[in-house]
């Protein structure tokens, strides 16, 4: 490590972030070489909105739906990566003792955040590039180019009320145990916010029972965008969003300070 | 391979930001709207006049007229208007522009509202669908911002008995068994955002089949529970003889006429008497009764107009036949005649009617009845908002919505005209068929 030890051992901010970039980059490595994640979260949404978007609606009436689903699938793309790098990696770390391991390195626990943080959001910008591509030139979805950056920023903004949530998960679940919870709740909350079918179709109960997940503020903020919304006001989905992203972080937190002993 | 330990942070920036210049790059190469196209680009001009066309204002046919539209409404109608220079003009001459026509009896599911706005459908009085879609509807009815959609009253969840007629499609419905629960059940419908109450009346007899239906009492006490919560209450049936006895009880309205026999000029009497409206549906009766009007329709249109869900309800059958046109025909002749409110409905998008495209065949039935191409356009326009007491939709006239639809050629004479649409207007702003018409495969 001869070379590299002089910039190292400065910790200015350029320290922090090529610390933050490398655990990034090692991150995304070892998650992009584990297929259990990197196929189900690249290729689910993809296929889903393929199917259900493109294929299903050839010929269809009108673009409501394609356009309707880009919004819902992209949610639901960046949904994946978020709570399953933080819900069942964090947990693997913690109980193989790698967390502990990290801990005793000087990296600090901001970069091994951004590090889960960004490689969600990188997975999730591959899915939205795909989506984005098909959606475009597949199904012939046309958008103004502020509509097409909105809601490629409120879907990558996502990664962090969901990261928040599987941080909540991993902080508590055993590794095996991770994998059932956050199985349950990727399918769960994306059914019930109207991610895979729109929420107008479910039942009213469903329709009320929704607003408890961030899932359906997500989905809403991203079909305002293109006016497909049920009409609530941003602040409404805004003001429950973080409220609800708080308690998974004071959760999370919890978490911690039970695995830390103190 | 020098300072293999250095490389991989000295690279990480540039790929950081080779990464996100890449997606900026993917995001400014995705298609936008044509600016020349309505749905995008700046808004379309929703200011303008139709001059010098022929108009029919909901009742009667008015020649050589101008109509103003201003921010979504009609502002003015008139001979010669002195219209601001610059306004945009669109030539009416040789056409003749009404109100966009509302279908009154249809069932909404998937997209079949935007399926009626390509047909000049700009509303549809819904006769049965999930209550769930009702409070976006209703907000979407009273936004005068572009939409690609027909607006939408409902009756929303059906009065109807544990498996009865209304309970077979998979939508969960909520039944009644007895008379008491009706004030409770009505109640609930109005919260839930029914726009009135639908009654099912259907045992399944003219079909040979026996299906739950209500009980005379639980009608009757519908009926009047939906009166004391200021709600109109119709009804389907299916006999000459529940469509009598309903009227004993006070009905608003039939949802359809009966196909099983011919009605005296006495009963059709008592009908006009009681100030009942009926919509006969004729589009469903006669298709139920092994008529089609699918290939004259189909005919009469361009292709790429036609969705795929439209052709496949329009091909569709029913299992065997029910009632006969004639019986439905003549019994719609009949009532008219008497000075019954005839409106037109469709029942869309049962077997052998398309949404949107039918109520074009419908006008065409209700003249087969009888009804001048006046008074089947005013069952198609006016008809529908004076029957259910909707005020601002269904005339070509100062301060209504400016729903509109223009044919090419002269209705007065040629009521099949209706099908040469030259433009359909949905709170002012142009229904354009290349933005809502569905795509062609390859």
């Amino acid at each position: 490590m001869g070379a590299s030890a002089q910039p190292v051992l400065r910790r200015g901010v350029g320290w922090h972030v090529r610390i933050a970039l490398l655990e990034t980059r090692f991150q995304f490595l070892s998650s992009l070489r584990l297929p259990a994640f990197a196929i189900p979260t690249l290729l689910f949404p993809v296929f889903f909105y393929l199917f259900f978007a493109v294929i299903f609606q050839s010929g269809g009436p009108s673009l409501v739906a394609p356009t309707y689903m880009l919004a819902t699938y992209g949610v639901f793309g960046v949904l994946g990566p978020s709570i399953f790098g933080f819900g069942v990696g964090l947990a693997q770390e913690r109980d193989t003792g790698a967390l502990l391991l990290k801990r005793t390195t000087p990296m600090p626990a901001g970069a091994f955040l951004f590090a889960r943080v960004a490689t969600a959001a990188i997975f999730g910008a591959v899915v939205v590039a795909v989506l984005f591509l098909l959606a475009g030139f597949a199904a012939g979805v046309e958008l103004h180019r502020s509509q097409w950056f909105s809601l490629a920023g409120i879907i990558l903004a996502a990664v962090l009320p969901f990261s928040a949530i599987g941080l909540a998960i991993g902080a508590w679940a055993k590794q095996q145990a991770a994998v059932a919870v956050v199985n349950l709740v990727f399918i769960g909350m994306s059914l019930i916010s109207g991610l895979w079918v729109p929420i107008y179709m479910l039942p009213n109960v469903m329709q009320d029972i929704a607003i408890a997940f961030p899932a359906f503020h997500l989905g809403q903020l991203t079909l305002k965008v293109i006016d497909l919304d049920l009409g609530r006001s941003v602040w409404f989905h805004l003001v429950l969003l973080g409220g609800q992203t708080a308690v998974c972080l004071a959760v999370a937190a919890a978490g911690f300070r039970r695995f830390s002993g103190r | 391979m020098a300072t293999p330990e250095r490389s991989p942070w000295r690279r990480d920036p540039w790929i950081a930001l080779a990464g996100l210049a890449a997606f900026a790059a993917l995001l400014m190469i995705l298609p936008v709207p044509d600016p020349a196209d309505p749905p995008g680009g700046p808004l379309p001009e929703t200011n303008f006049a139709v001059v010098d066309v022929t108009v029919f204002d909901g009742e009667e046919f008015r020649p050589h007229r101008d109509v103003w539209v201003e921010d979504g409404g009609i502002r003015a109608v008139g001979a010669r208007l002195a219209l601001p220079d610059g306004l945009p003009r669109v030539d009416g001459r040789g056409h003749t522009l009404l109100p966009g026509l509302i279908d009154a009896h249809t069932h909404t599911f998937g997209l079949v509202l935007t399926d009626a706005l390509r047909f000049g459908v700009t509303t549809v009085f819904d006769q049965f669908t999930s209550p769930s879609i009702l409070a976006q509807k209703r907000a979407a009815r009273e936004d005068l911002s572009q939409g690609n959609e027909a607006d939408l009253f409902s009756a929303g969840n059906v009065a109807t008995a544990p498996g009865g007629h209304g309970t077979q499609f998979g939508v969960p419905v909520e039944t009644l068994t007895s008379p008491e629960e009706a004030p409770e059940f009505v109640r609930e419908r109005k919260e839930e955002g029914s726009d009135w109450i639908k009654i099912i009346w259907e045992d399944g007899g003219t079909i040979g089949a026996d299906i739950p239906t209500l009980d005379r009492a639980t009608i009757a006490a519908v009926i009047e529970a939906a009166h004391a919560e200021e709600l109109l209450a119709v009804i389907h049936v299916s006999t000459l003889e529940h469509g009598l006895a309903a009227l004993e009880m006070g009905i608003d309205g039939l949802v359809h006429v009966w196909g099983d026999e011919v009605i005296s000029e006495e009963d059709a009497a008592r009908f006009a008497e009681a100030g009942v409206f009926v919509i006969p549906t004729l589009s469903v009766r006669i298709a139920a009764a092994g008529e089609s009007m699918g290939p004259d329709l189909l005919a009469a249109t361009r292709p790429e107009h036609v969705s795929d869900m439209q052709r496949q309800t329009l091909a569709q059958t029913f299992p065997r036949p029910i009632g006969t046109s004639e019986a439905s025909i003549e019994s719609v002749r009949r009532l008219h005649a008497a000075g019954v409110t005839i409106l037109a409905g469709t029942d869309a998008p049962n077997p052998g009617t398309g949404f949107g495209i039918s109520m074009h065949g419908e006008l065409r039935l209700l003249e087969r009845a009888g009804l001048s191409p006046a008074e089947a356009l005013a069952a198609a326009t006016a008809g529908p908002p004076a029957a259910f007491g909707i005020e601002d939709r269904g005339r070509l006239a100062r301060g209504r919505i400016a729903d509109l639809l223009l044919v090419a050629g002269d209705l007065e004479s040629d009521l099949s005209r209706s099908m040469a649409i030259a433009g359909v207007w949905k709170d002012g702003f142009p229904v354009e068929a290349a933005w809502a018409a569905p795509r062609q495969p390859e």
